[in-house]
């Protein structure tokens, strides 16, 4: 298994479209939700994954500030089904974050994480700064890290 | 505005971005269907499309003989939501079909056809192979288009 980290413009054609695929999978098919995924955040975005000969396991987008929100953020965490339960959850957040902070120099990041994550994303420093909200069908809250 | 007639491997990141979005647009969001969309039939296929300004305007994927059933099949046809009534639907699948058939040599082509679209279809030649049935909570048809038969 091999870690992978790239911009946009160096993914090749392939990870792109695993990655659409992997994200298709989970955000629309499992959790049936009939959004737009591919949103454009895509393109200023670094995309963290883990690679499992040609699949791709486990997948963060990084976005820079001023893109999503004026913090930066994190987004799309997914592992797939069959890897679930092993700990890439966690370690996909701690290198994300990690990469964040040290490459990226962001020191705050906000999240619109899925609510039922909420103790999760606390045990990485996230807190909560809304109430529970529904979007797109889910419920989501928003939550945020202050590095230091 | 430009058609392009492309296999995957001569696609761009960007234009598959671009294709994957529209289809998500059209085919996930308007249709209020949350379906596996990307499917890896798209490796195999070879993808036309009408482009204007960087902008997909009409898209539709041919698919060889043997991968979705042993006939050729056109899918995935759509026309983005502003650029619709003027005529791209059916320039693009003209263009499909001539494709498949004096390129790929192809004489049926299958289509797994949306029943509200049966008529456009039947205007092409194609005939109804099967009975309506649901699929991903969609009414759909199969149809046939035998140009050894319709082309008299």
């Amino acid at each position: 298994m091999e870690w992978i980290q790239k911009s946009f413009k160096n993914l090749t054609k392939t990870e792109l479209y695993e990655i659409a695929k992997l994200r298709n999978e989970v955000f629309v098919v499992e959790q049936k939700c009939n959004y737009q995924d591919l949103d454009d955040f895509d393109q200023p975005s670094t995309h963290l994954f883990l690679l499992n000969d040609d699949t791709i396991i486990a997948y963060i987008r990084l976005i820079p500030s001023g893109h999503f929100y004026k913090e930066a953020s994190l987004g799309r965490v997914v592992v797939k089904k069959e890897y679930r339960g092993k700990g890439y959850g966690k370690e996909l957040i701690s290198r994300g974050m990690q990469i964040m902070t040290e490459e990226m120099n962001e020191k705050v990041i906000k999240i619109q994480g899925e609510a039922y994550l909420k103790e999760f994303y606390k045990t990485f420093g996230f807190k909560e700064i809304t109430e529970e909200y529904i979007d797109y069908g889910l419920w989501h809250i928003d939550m945020l890290y202050h590095s230091n | 505005m430009n058609w392009n007639l492309k296999a995957f491997d001569d696609l761009t990141a960007s234009q598959v971005y671009k294709i994957l979005q529209a289809r998500v647009d059209v085919f996930v969001v308007e249709q209020n269907c949350p379906y596996r969309e990307i499917d890896d039939v798209d490796q195999l296929s070879m993808h036309l499309f009408l482009e204007e300004d960087n902008e997909i305007i009409a898209y539709a994927r041919l698919i060889p003989k043997d991968v979705l059933y042993p006939e050729a099949s056109i899918g995935r046809i759509l026309v983005q939501k502003k650029f619709r009534q003027d005529g791209y639907g059916r320039e693009i699948l003209k263009q499909a079909i001539a494709t498949i058939t004096n390129q790929w040599n192809e004489t049926k082509i299958k289509l797994h056809a949306q029943v509200y679209l049966r008529d456009f279809y039947r205007s092409f030649g194609f005939k109804e192979v099967t009975e309506e049935y649901l699929e991903d909570g969609i009414p759909h048809v199969d149809m046939l288009l035998d140009k050894l038969i319709s082309s008299n």
